[in-house]
């Protein structure tokens, strides 16, 4: 039987939550966003920055998660 | 009157978001939401919504087969896809599964909407992210067509979307309720599988699954023998 290494499990572990728990989250922050601008359409300019450094966010999380767990079947579906 | 629109994503936040996006307006009603792949083949065969606006990453059945187990039941059926990413692989994937839409998640409300219109109205559409990176790919002439492996040639889609299930470990009765067929029509794909590939066991079917690249085994994860 394989040995798994305890610390590549941790980095494992790491690297899904960056994908199943933060990006979701990152994304669901801004839909948020979206809806303040809809209802604010002053805020629009604002809302748009706001939104490039959350697009900067996800980018950076995904390229993370990959890092540390590039053999996931369910990363290969996107998400 | 309104488009009926079924939301699945495993993440309640991203529901709630889209919905209140979706609720300032009034072409579309959230007709129904489901977490998983399974549920929402389930809600599409009883309530036959316009639409379907489904993540590509849901556990499980993943977006790409609950489209095409969506599309078995109800051809009708429109079904946008939410991406987080914009990968070749998920978008190829998704529009081969019969999606009308690739979004990313990033999208603005405004790209979200003008989505579900052009789907609703029979189009199609294309976040102009991903539009634009699939243009420069083919204008660069390096995005081909993908056959599916030669080994897997021989068998029908279904047969491929059972064995990639096999090759990650999942039981016949696990793939039976993913899929909502009966364990022993899981167990006859498998049978027929080995036949056309000329293996003899699970293991045969998993390596083959992952040396053709339809699958590919989860770090430290074991190939075992499920039932």
């Amino acid at each position: 039987m394989r040995k798994v290494d305890p610390s590549a499990k941790k980095l494992e572990q790491a690297g899904k939550a960056l994908h199943d728990e933060i990006g979701p989250l990152l994304s669901a922050a801004g839909l948020r966003l979206q809806l303040v601008k809809m209802d604010f359409p002053e805020t629009a300019e604002r809302v748009r920055e706001v939104t490039e450094t959350l697009d900067n966010a996800i980018d950076r999380v995904r390229a993370l998660a990959q890092e540390l767990r590039p053999f996931s079947p369910k990363h290969r579906a996107g998400s | 009157m309104a488009f009926d629109v079924l939301l699945v994503d495993d993440h309640k936040i991203m529901r709630d978001g889209i919905k209140a996006i979706l609720s300032r307006g009034d072409e579309f009603r959230v007709a129904g939401e489901a977490e998983t792949g399974t549920d929402a083949v389930q809600f599409v065969k009883k309530f036959r919504p316009d639409l379907v606006l489904m993540d590509i990453g849901l556990p499980g059945l993943n977006g790409v087969e609950t489209t095409a187990e969506i599309l078995r039941y109800h051809p009708e059926c429109k079904i946008v896809i939410l991406s987080m990413y914009d990968d070749e692989n998920s978008v190829v994937s998704a529009i081969r599964s019969g999606a009308r839409a690739f979004i990313l998640k990033k999208a603005s409300d405004t790209d979200l909407l003008e989505a579900l219109r052009m789907v609703a109205r029979g189009g199609a559409y294309l976040s102009p992210q991903v539009s634009d990176r699939l243009l420069t790919r083919i204008q660069k002439g390096d995005l081909e067509a993908k056959a599916p492996p030669s080994a897997l040639e021989a068998l029908s889609p279904r047969e491929l979307q059972v064995l990639r299930m096999v090759a990650e470990g999942k039981t016949s009765k696990e793939i039976a309720v993913m899929l909502d067929l009966r364990e022993q029509t899981v167990r006859s794909y498998r049978k027929s599988m080995m036949k056309k590939l000329g293996v003899n066991n699970v293991a045969g079917l998993t390596q083959l699954a992952l040396s053709t690249g339809l699958t590919q085994l989860p770090r430290g994860a074991a190939a075992h023998e499920p039932d």
